[in-house]
Formats: C-alpha cells, sequence, structure tokens
C-alpha cells in the first residue's frame, strides 16, 4: 500500500486530507510542523509528500529546500492559500512536483499525487524518450502525428492531438479540468465556464467513431480518465 | 609671479645691454664705448647709462663721468656684476625713478653702470592688482545676488508644493498643487503636474476602496445568508444530498467571489507588471479561438479571430487571457443563438488594440459605468449567474498594462476594445 506524508499545521485539514486518501486506499501520516515533518520525510520511505506552504516555524518552502538538499527525491505536491501564478512558480522552481491552491477538491489533490507519483517513477526507471503512446487499440505516433484505432486513421487537429497525448501519457488516471487548463493550454486560471468539457467530448466523439469502445470516461466530480471502463 | 616675470625680463635685458657695451668698450676703448652711449641715448627709452673713468675723488673711486645720462656714480653703489634697486635721477628730469641697475668694473679703472625704469613695470602691476580687487568684489557681489534670488525662487516654489502634501496628508485629498503660479515649462511645473496625478490616483483608489469594501459587504451577504439558511434547515430535517450540495455551490460561488475581488485588489497595486513578455496578441486571439470555438459553436454562434499580421506588445500573457476569457465569456452569455462574436488585434498608433465584439443586447450607454464597477450588475434580479466581476476584471488587467477598457455599442451588440499602449 502507497504511503502519502502530509505536512499540514491546520487540524482540519489535515484530517480532511487523511480521510480523503485513506479512503482512496492510501496510508497516510501526518506532521504537524515543518522539522517534524522534514525530519520523518527524511528517511525517505514515503511514496509521495503533501506540503503546506504556511507552516510554524520552518515553513514549507524551507522544508522543501532541505529534503532536495538531503538528495530526497520524494515528489511533493505543494499547498499553499497563495494560488497565483508567480506563487506557483515559486513552489516548483524550489522544488515542488505540483502545486495546488487552496480550498482544492479531495479529487484534484488525488488526481495530483497520482500524476506526480507516475512521473517520478518514469524519471527513475530511465526511460528513453517515448516516441510512441498506445492504450488498448488506440495507437498514436508522436513523430508523424498519427493516430489510429484498430488500425484505422483518425483525423484531429493540432490541439486535439496534444489533450489526447496528454490523457494517454495519464492513461488509467483521473486528469482533471484544471490539470487538462495547465498542461494542454497554458492556462492558469479557471475560465469558469464548460470549455474544457466540450473540447474532451469532441475528442471522445472522434475516438469512438464507428462504435468502438469508449475509451475517454467522465468521472463525476473530478474530470476524465482514458482507460478501461 | 609676475613680478617675478618681469624681473627676469629686464634682467636679462640689461645683461645683455652691459655685455654689448663692455664688448665695444673692450674692442675700441672708451671713446667707442662713449659714442655707443651717446648714440643710444639720443632715442629716449628706459634706460639709465653711465661710464665713469678714473679721477681724484674722495675715496679714491673712479667717479668722473664719461658718457651717459646721469649726473654721477650713485653714491655706495658696488661695482660687482649683481642687480640693485634704485631710485635715479636722469638728466634733464625732474623727478626721480625706480631703476634696476647692474654694474661692471672695466680694466683702466672704468666703471659701466646700466639701469632699466621700473616705472612702468610698477603701473602695471598697480592696474593688474585694482582690476583683481574690482573683479573679486563684483563676482562676490554677482554671487550674493544670484544664490539670494535662488534661495528665493526654490524656496517658495517647494513651499507650494510641500504645503500641499502638508493638507493632504491631514486629510484634505482634494488638495493638489496650483500649476499657473509654479510658471509653465520647468521642473518644478514638472513635479507639480506628476503630484497631481499621484494625489488623483490616491484619491480615486480611497474611493473605490470604499465602494469595493460597501460592495463586497453588501454583496457577500446574499449568499452567506443563503448558506445559513440551508444549514439551519439541514440541522433540523437531518442529511439530504441535494441540500448539502447546494450549501457546496453557495460556498463556492463566494469563494470565487472573493478570490476575484482580491485578484482586482492586487492588481490595482500593481502586482503582475514584472511578469511582462513581449507577446504576439494576434497569436493570442488565434489561441482564445481556438479554446473557445467549440463551445461557441456548441451554441450556435460564429466566434472569429481577425489581425493584419503579428501585433506585438509587451504585456502579461496569463492576465490578457484571463481578460478575453471574461469578454468571451460574458458575449456567450449575453449573445443570442445564431450571432457572432468576433475577436480582433489590431496595432495602433500608440500600442495595440484587443477588442472582443458581440451581438447581442449591448449596454446602454447610461449603464456603461454600472457594468465596470466591481460587483456592478446590469439585471437586478442577478438571474445569469457570472457574479458581475468579469467587466471589472478585464478593466483592472487593462489599466496594469497601463491602458483603458471601453465599453462601445456595436450596431448592434456590444464592442469592448482593451488599448494597451506600447511602454
Amino acid at each position: 500500500m502507497a504511503k502519502i506524508l502530509c505536512i499540514e499545521d491546520d487540524p482540519t485539514t489535515a484530517d480532511y486530507i487523511a480521510k480523503g486518501l485513506g479512503e482512496a486506499g492510501f496510508t497516510v501520516d501526518i506532521a504537524a510542523d515543518g522539522r517534524d515533518g522534514l525530519f520523518q520525510a527524511s528517511d525517505g520511505s514515503y511514496d509521495a509528500i503533501v506540503l503546506d506552504r504556511m507552516l510554524p516555524g520552518m515553513d514549507g518552502l524551507a522544508v522543501l529546500s532541505a529534503l532536495r538538499a538531503a538528495g530526497v527525491v520524494t515528489p511533493v505536491v505543494m499547498l499553499s492559500a497563495l494560488a497565483s501564478l508567480d506563487e506557483r512558480v515559486r513552489g516548483l522552481r524550489a522544488g515542488s512536483d505540483d502545486y495546488l491552491g487552496k480550498p482544492f477538491a479531495l479529487a484534484e489533490l488525488l488526481a495530483r499525487i497520482e500524476a506526480v507519483r507516475r512521473r517520478s517513477q518514469a524519471a527513475a526507471g530511465g526511460d528513453a524518450p517515448v516516441t510512441r503512446l498506445a492504450h488498448g487499440d488506440l495507437e498514436v505516433d508522436l513523430l508523424s502525428r498519427r493516430v489510429t484505432r484498430a488500425g484505422r486513421r483518425i483525423e484531429i487537429q493540432p490541439r486535439e492531438f496534444r489533450l489526447l497525448e496528454f490523457l494517454l501519457r495519464h492513461a488509467g488516471q483521473v486528469v482533471t479540468r484544471t490539470m487538462l487548463l495547465e498542461g494542454v493550454w497554458d492556462y492558469h486560471f479557471d475560465p469558469g465556464t464548460n470549455v474544457i468539457d466540450v473540447h474532451v467530448s469532441r475528442l471522445r466523439k472522434k475516438l469512438d467513431d464507428g462504435g468502438a469502445a469508449s475509451l475517454l470516461h467522465t468521472v463525476r466530480g473530478a474530470g476524465y480518465r482514458l482507460g478501461e471502463a | 609671479m609676475t613680478q617675478n616675470q618681469l624681473d627676469a625680463d629686464a634682467r636679462s635685458l640689461l645683461v645683455a645691454e652691459r655685455e654689448t657695451i663692455v664688448e665695444v668698450f673692450n674692442r675700441e676703448g672708451v671713446a667707442g664705448a662713449a659714442a655707443l652711449i651717446e648714440a643710444e641715448l639720443r632715442i629716449p627709452g628706459p634706460l639709465a647709462t653711465l661710464i665713469t673713468g678714473p679721477s681724484r675723488a674722495p675715496g679714491g673711486q673712479a667717479s668722473k663721468p664719461i658718457a651717459g645720462d646721469l649726473p654721477g656714480w650713485p653714491a655706495g653703489l658696488a661695482t660687482d656684476d649683481g642687480f640693485h634697486r634704485l631710485e635715479l635721477l636722469r638728466v634733464g628730469r625732474t623727478t626721480a625713478e625706480p631703476f634696476l641697475v647692474t654694474t661692471k668694473q672695466l680694466s683702466g679703472g672704468y666703471r659701466l653702470l646700466v639701469g632699466r625704469s621700473l616705472e612702468e613695470q610698477q603701473r602695471l602691476t598697480a592696474t593688474l592688482t585694482t582690476s583683481l580687487v574690482a573683479a573679486i568684489g563684483i563676482a562676490l557681489a554677482l554671487a550674493l545676488a544670484i544664490s539670494f534670488l535662488l534661495t528665493r525662487t526654490i524656496g517658495s516654489r517647494v513651499q507650494e508644493i510641500a504645503d500641499v502634501a502638508g493638507a493632504v496628508s491631514g486629510g484634505d485629498l482634494s488638495r493638489r498643487v496650483d500649476l499657473p503660479a509654479l510658471g509653465r515649462g520647468d521642473a518644478f511645473y514638472s513635479l507639480g503636474i506628476a503630484l497631481n496625478a499621484m494625489l488623483a490616483r490616491i484619491e480615486a483608489l480611497l474611493d473605490e476602496l470604499r465602494s469595493i469594501t460597501d460592495g463586497l459587504a453588501h454583496d457577500l451577504r446574499s449568499p452567506l445568508t443563503r448558506m445559513k439558511a440551508r444549514i439551519d434547515r439541514l440541522a433540523i430535517s437531518g442529511g439530504d444530498d441535494a441540500a448539502i450540495a447546494a450549501i457546496g455551490v453557495e460556498a463556492d460561488a463566494l469563494l470565487a467571489m472573493l478570490d476575484i475581488s482580491l485578484e482586482i485588489s492586487r492588481l490595482e497595486a500593481g502586482i503582475g507588471r514584472d511578469g511582462f513578455r513581449r507577446i504576439d496578441l494576434a497569436e493570442l486571439i488565434n489561441d482564445m479561438a481556438e479554446m473557445y470555438g467549440p463551445l461557441a459553436e456548441d451554441n450556435g454562434v460564429a466566434l472569429t479571430a481577425r489581425s493584419d499580421g503579428p501585433v506585438e506588445i509587451m504585456a502579461n500573457r496569463q492576465l490578457l487571457l484571463r481578460a478575453l476569457a471574461n469578454l468571451v465569456d460574458n458575449a456567450l452569455r449575453h449573445a443570442p443563438g445564431g450571432g457572432e462574436i468576433m475577436l480582433e488585434a489590431a496595432a495602433s498608433s500608440d500600442g495595440a488594440r484587443l477588442s472582443v465584439a458581440d451581438r447581442g443586447p449591448g449596454i446602454a450607454d447610461a449603464m456603461r459605468p454600472e457594468a465596470l464597477r466591481r460587483f456592478g450588475r446590469l439585471d437586478a434580479a442577478r438571474s445569469k449567474s457570472g457574479a458581475g466581476l468579469g467587466l471589472s476584471l478585464a478593466a483592472a488587467i487593462a489599466r496594469l498594462h497601463g491602458g483603458t477598457l471601453t465599453l462601445t455599442g456595436n450596431n448592434p451588440g456590444l464592442r469592448v476594445e482593451i488599448a494597451i499602449p506600447a511602454n
């Protein structure tokens, strides 16, 4: 069972995270301040760390720097009420793998933890740069930009291709709308409408055209997932 | 120094003169020397010359004048090769003059004296001294006068500005620097203009702050009251999924309102200016059209982006995207099915222009100021969702870029234009 360390000083939030992650199948340890968190994280046995930026005593960014300086490569998702793009960039530069503004939906946190874990595993495995992505009978050639399903060629627009690539790289995982906005369109704000939904449903229509089994699923209250039903 | 220079000149002339006579004396004897002296003295000048010969005078010195324009050997004057200053009365003059003389002992008991008048030299020195003193005097007087005038001018202008600043600090925000009193064109005028602009901005910001806190308090009250009502009912009637979900929706709406309001305040404070990069507005609106295209299509609205080539400007890309997203979102909300939304990017004489134009109901002239105000809503019933902050945020983003957001009619419809200056 995967182990998560949550470094968060507010008991209500820590509890909320622990319950949510627990229900998703993780074992969760909580540290209530920076120093304890650093101590616990240093033995390197966690699969991911959820780190609050505003901590009493040693603040989140300092904990992060210390962790990285100590050679701990555990993926970190940083949480902060400071959610502007500048602060996000600062958090990422300091060594976190993702940055989430408060308040956040648990589904969002879960999706991002999965994403950083997978990225960190891929990096550790030293995978060669991928030129082909596939799932089931769906094949995508990243160089020629050819998309085929069961051998049949599918015509898609450049942006739809980027969306498909993102979904494939996160195949089997929940991808939230915010992740898509950031990762595919480089929009760091919430447009407030269901703009993303329309793009996804068009892609889904193209992929499922011809009666093939649906690969792109909507996960209620969270986002989308490309994979088995 | 001048004195030394003049002396040196006089001495070298004297030496030259003396040696000429000595040379003639050595060659042609006293007669030749005498003849030379006589010839020279025929031309009036600053020289005094005397050659004396042996005679039996008291003390045994050779003192019989042979040639020259001096009556006799000056008493006590030594015959060395050195230089002496003394008063001499030349033959035919009425007053004695100061001379620089040099003497030489000649063979055969003869003595030579050659002198040069210092009167001219002394006159020059006197004139110089007088001029110098006068010049210093005038300079001092001028300096005093100028510094007095300058202090008075600067002092009074600075005082005017200091008075205004003091009054504003004391609470009177309507005070401004009186520009005509400063006189056009100089640095103080510029300072006055800048200060007035700053004071106007402070006054505007404080007004805005007042209206925001009023507006925010008022607008947040409604969703909070609704939430409280639902929670109270839940406490009585127990858990009901729909009711709980409804509370969640109200909470989300509240958070969104707060976030955007905070964002606008940060923009007004200038945060975001350091994220400026060179961006192409034509590429930006194409991006936006691509993002909102499918949604517009589903709503039966044609969304197009138009530009004549790249339009480059220094700006914050994320903020401009946000502003445009708000405007396009508004247009989609209000534009009827079958209409069109046009995005345009163009260079202007002093920068660039972005615009979003729709064929919706538009906004009447009278309502436009209200539309731009934070939380300003045009439908009193607040029927359409949108928190009323979209246009206000877009306007704040325009202002952060040093630009403006204007609303005009699109005949029919609404055209929102963001103008951004080049620097």
